[in-house]
């Protein structure tokens, strides 16, 4: 018997649920596999991502926890020889069905990258770049926009007397909230991202985390880390990777609610893993 | 080993290490020496056609009238070739420069490698043919049809400009690439990630993050221009008169010089070189304009 983040029993959950749960869950990943030509790297991945939770996904270096979070927004599309098997449910939608509008799950499931990369504008034009690209023209609606971003960016009193000045002379920590005001600017329901804290120092780590902390009241989140205090601290779920040899796939060891992840894991890597014996 | 022998090694090794910095340095100093040195010459040249025929006459005046037998009383009003040089290169910039930038968009953003490859090799090989080729081409290919689709000559500044435009597309597109490939990988997955589309990307986040290499490119194809001597020389028309449409028959600074140098002595060949005097300041100010773009760029970074 496992529980859930609320302390509610819930019955142990297998690695691949046959069906994707509507409602409950905002993204299911059944049985990826993602291949770079002729490489596989990922293999096998299912993941179910619940709405307003923040799910964490660890592991070692280059066992493709990053690639599955560029997978759920399509980002591996730019990715020459890049190629998708299984699916990826949205909402009980398959983001890689046929037809399926990539702009629009892009503005529904933004993302947040590893080294902060503000646009080379001001401040105000990083935040409007979103709205603007939807089409919004109105500045007093854009003014607005970029207030609430970062004001829910918790970026908004430190900023909000030079929104004119250049994204680039902020500082790391900065920046990478000014992406995620960026990214909320554009209302989306889910946020995606890549070890947002590799580049920032202990103290703008802890803002961030604070602030996804209050993000997934409105939010999904889904995180990649290899901070694993920083899964553990974070998250409700918890995905563990792996690779078994070099040049094997990636898979999922193990996927659950956080605190069985890092308490009682029922696989032996996974304990191997978190008590720090590898990786 | 004896004790000689390591001096016999040892010293030539140190001898040939100063020959070759002495001499990369005479080589570096040969470069600097022979442009001051044009400098001065063709400053020096310019004196007497400022002495004889006057500042005001020459800098002021669009009256171009040699007189052969006595130089110091023609006319040498550089106003003309001045207007169409410019003329020619404001035009060959706004036909070449959309053309090389839009290619350098296709090549670093769109092309799938192998249509890349094939568009640079033709940039290469553009880059390669002798500027008199194009001159060629232009008076026997493209002189004609302008002539009949403007019911003109077909000389002038169009022709010239067209010319041009060709002209610049290597040096244009060269610079143009290498500033927009260094848009870092992270401001296009940024755009992308959020729901840009491709051309939303390009226009919004690559463009302006390049701006300034590309605005180096457009100055940098604008010297080429303005610079050009051969192409421009067989399709202007060699006219004395002002540029005031785009079929007129016109000269530009280059053209004058080499279609009067021949038959030039005194003041009127004097005049020629205040002409090349004035060609060299203009390209100081491109290499200025050069500095002054970049060194904004460093700062912002």
């Amino acid at each position: 018997m496992q529980t859930d983040v609320e302390g509610k029993s819930v019955a142990a959950r297998p690695l691949a649920t046959p069906e994707p749960q509507h409602g409950r869950y905002m993204i299911s990943i059944r049985d990826l596999d993602l291949f770079y030509g002729d490489f596989k790297a990922l293999e096998d991945i299912n993941v179910d991502v619940e709405h307003n939770r923040i799910t964490a996904f660890i592991g070692p270096s280059g066992c493709g926890k990053s690639s599955v979070l560029r997978s759920i927004n399509r980002l591996n599309d730019l990715v020459k020889g890049a190629r998708v098997e299984g699916q990826v449910f949205l909402d009980g939608e398959d983001i890689y069905g046929h037809g399926y509008d990539v702009v629009e799950l892009r503005k529904r499931v933004g993302m947040v990258f590893q080294r902060p990369n503000p646009f080379p504008k001001s401040i105000y034009d990083n935040v409007a770049y979103g709205p603007r690209i939807f089409g919004v023209r109105d500045r007093a609606e854009l003014d607005q926009v970029v207030e609430e971003s970062l004001v829910r960016a918790a970026l908004w009193d430190e900023v909000k007397g030079k929104l004119k000045q250049s994204a680039i002379a902020l500082s790391g920590g900065q920046q990478q909230r000014l992406c995620i005001a960026r990214v909320l600017a554009v209302e989306p329901e889910g946020i995606l991202l890549d070890e947002p804290c590799a580049a920032l120092d202990p103290i703008a780590t802890q803002r961030i985390e604070d602030l996804l902390q209050e993000l997934k009241k409105t939010y999904t989140i889904v995180i990649v880390t290899h901070n694993m205090q920083q899964a553990a601290r974070l998250s409700d779920y918890t995905a563990f990777f792996m690779i078994e040899n070099q040049g094997d796939p990636g898979r999922i060891v193990e996927f659950g609610p956080t605190n069985t992840i890092f308490t009682t894991p029922e696989d032996e890597r996974t304990e191997r893993y978190i008590t720090g014996r590898f990786g | 080993m004896t004790r000689r022998d390591a001096a016999a090694v040892a010293k030539p090794a140190l001898n040939s290490e100063w020959i070759v910095r002495k001499t990369l340095f005479v080589f570096a100093m040969t470069t600097v020496l022979g442009i001051i040195l044009v400098i001065f010459f063709v400053a020096r040249e310019s004196i007497p056609a400022l002495r004889q025929v006057g500042w005001s006459n020459i800098f002021l005046s669009a009256t171009w009238n040699p007189n052969v037998s006595n130089p110091a009383t023609g006319h040498y009003g550089l106003l003309v070739p001045l207007a169409g040089t410019l003329a020619a290169t404001l035009g060959g910039i706004i036909i070449g420069g959309p053309l090389a930038i839009g290619t350098a968009i296709f090549l670093t953003q769109i092309a799938p490698p192998r249509t890349g490859k094939l568009v640079v090799r033709g940039i290469e090989l553009l880059a390669g043919i002798p500027s008199v080729i194009f001159g060629w081409i232009g008076l026997v290919v493209l002189v004609p049809m302008l002539a009949r689709v403007t019911n003109t000559q077909g000389y002038g500044i169009l022709a010239a400009s067209f010319i041009l435009g060709i002209m610049i597309i290597p040096t244009v597109t060269t610079i143009a690439k290498d500033a927009l490939e260094t848009v870092p990988e992270e401001y296009k997955q940024a755009s992308f990630g959020m729901g840009a589309t491709r051309w939303q990307t390009i226009y919004k986040v690559i463009l302006p993050s390049a701006k300034e290499g590309l605005l180096v490119a457009l100055i940098l194809g604008i010297g080429r221009a303005i610079g050009e001597t051969m192409a421009v020389q067989l399709v202007i028309g060699n006219a004395r008169q002002f540029p005031n449409s785009l079929t007129s028959v016109t000269s530009t600074l280059t053209s004058r010089i080499v279609t009067d140098m021949g038959e030039s002595t005194g003041a009127f060949r004097s005049a020629l070189f205040v002409q090349g005097l004035v060609l060299l300041i203009m390209a100081m100010v491109i290499i200025l304009l050069i500095r002054l773009v970049t060194r904004k760029t460093v700062k912002a970074a």
